[in-house]
């Protein structure tokens, strides 16, 4: 059976996890589908579990994935109980001004067909939901 | 009339990645691209064609070392990857039109 849910310790080797773990969620669409959408895919989940590491600080030391395919869509949800995101307060980076940081959530919500952000008993939820 | 010739080198530093330039080996990058600045290696070609995966962290040491070479006076080119999953956040994030990208060495190390 394939694990649906991953836990990660909240540091940048253990993120190496979620390229095999995803790769073997998508087993069920098929080699063809699954070759066509793993690698964008594992960017933007990549990019979100290194922008709560980097910005929630999870106080547990820990990240929660959890995934479910249904039908044509990936639903994707992280958590982590660390410091609240301001989302008003992420900005999206000027192409005529190149910066050095910053580049995550462009990426993610480039790939993702929604992302939904929630505080939820003191932990950040991050929802994105992906075609496949 | 007085007819003075000479020739002068140009050095370029080559760094060949292989393998995941993700967070876990962006700071690694980014202090190898400062000791080259340190030595005083400003014309910087890193060839990318050998790695399999790229994230914003580590586009962001490269786009660092990019800033702080033109800041000296060089410049930082890559050799671009080969593998999609590499080249891809180049794409999403614009920089494969700010970077000079090639797609052979033997290009990015020609005309300084």
């Amino acid at each position: 059976m394939i694990p649906t849910a991953l836990s990660l310790d909240a540091d940048f080797l253990a993120l190496r996890k979620i390229g095999p773990w995803l790769h073997a969620l998508l087993a069920e669409i098929g080699d063809e589908r699954r070759t066509a959408v793993f690698g964008r895919i594992e960017l933007a989940i990549h990019e979100l579990a290194t922008n709560s590491i980097e910005h929630g600080a999870p106080q547990d030391g820990a990240i929660h994935l959890s995934a479910e395919v249904n039908g044509t869509e990936l639903l994707v949800v992280l958590r982590d109980n660390g410091v609240e995101c301001d989302v008003s307060d992420i900005s999206t980076p000027d192409p005529d001004d190149p910066q050095v940081r910053g580049y995550g959530m462009m990426i993610i919500e480039q790939v993702a067909s929604s992302l939904d952000y929630e505080r939820s008993d003191d932990n950040n939820v991050w929802t994105a939901i992906f075609a496949i | 009339m007085d007819i003075l010739t000479g020739t002068h080198e140009i050095q370029v530093a080559t760094v060949a990645l292989t393998g995941r330039l993700d967070a876990l080996e962006a700071r690694g990058l980014r202090d190898l691209l400062d000791s080259h600045l340190a030595s005083g290696h400003s014309r910087i070609v890193v060839d990318l064609r050998a790695l399999e995966f790229v994230d914003s962290a580590g586009l962001a040491a490269l786009v660092k070392g990019m800033k702080d070479c033109r800041t000296a006076g060089g410049d930082l080119r890559l050799v671009a990857p080969t593998e999609r999953d590499a080249m891809r956040v180049f794409e999403l994030t614009r920089f494969d039109r700010v970077f000079t990208m090639n797609a052979e060495l033997e290009d990015a190390l020609s005309g300084w």
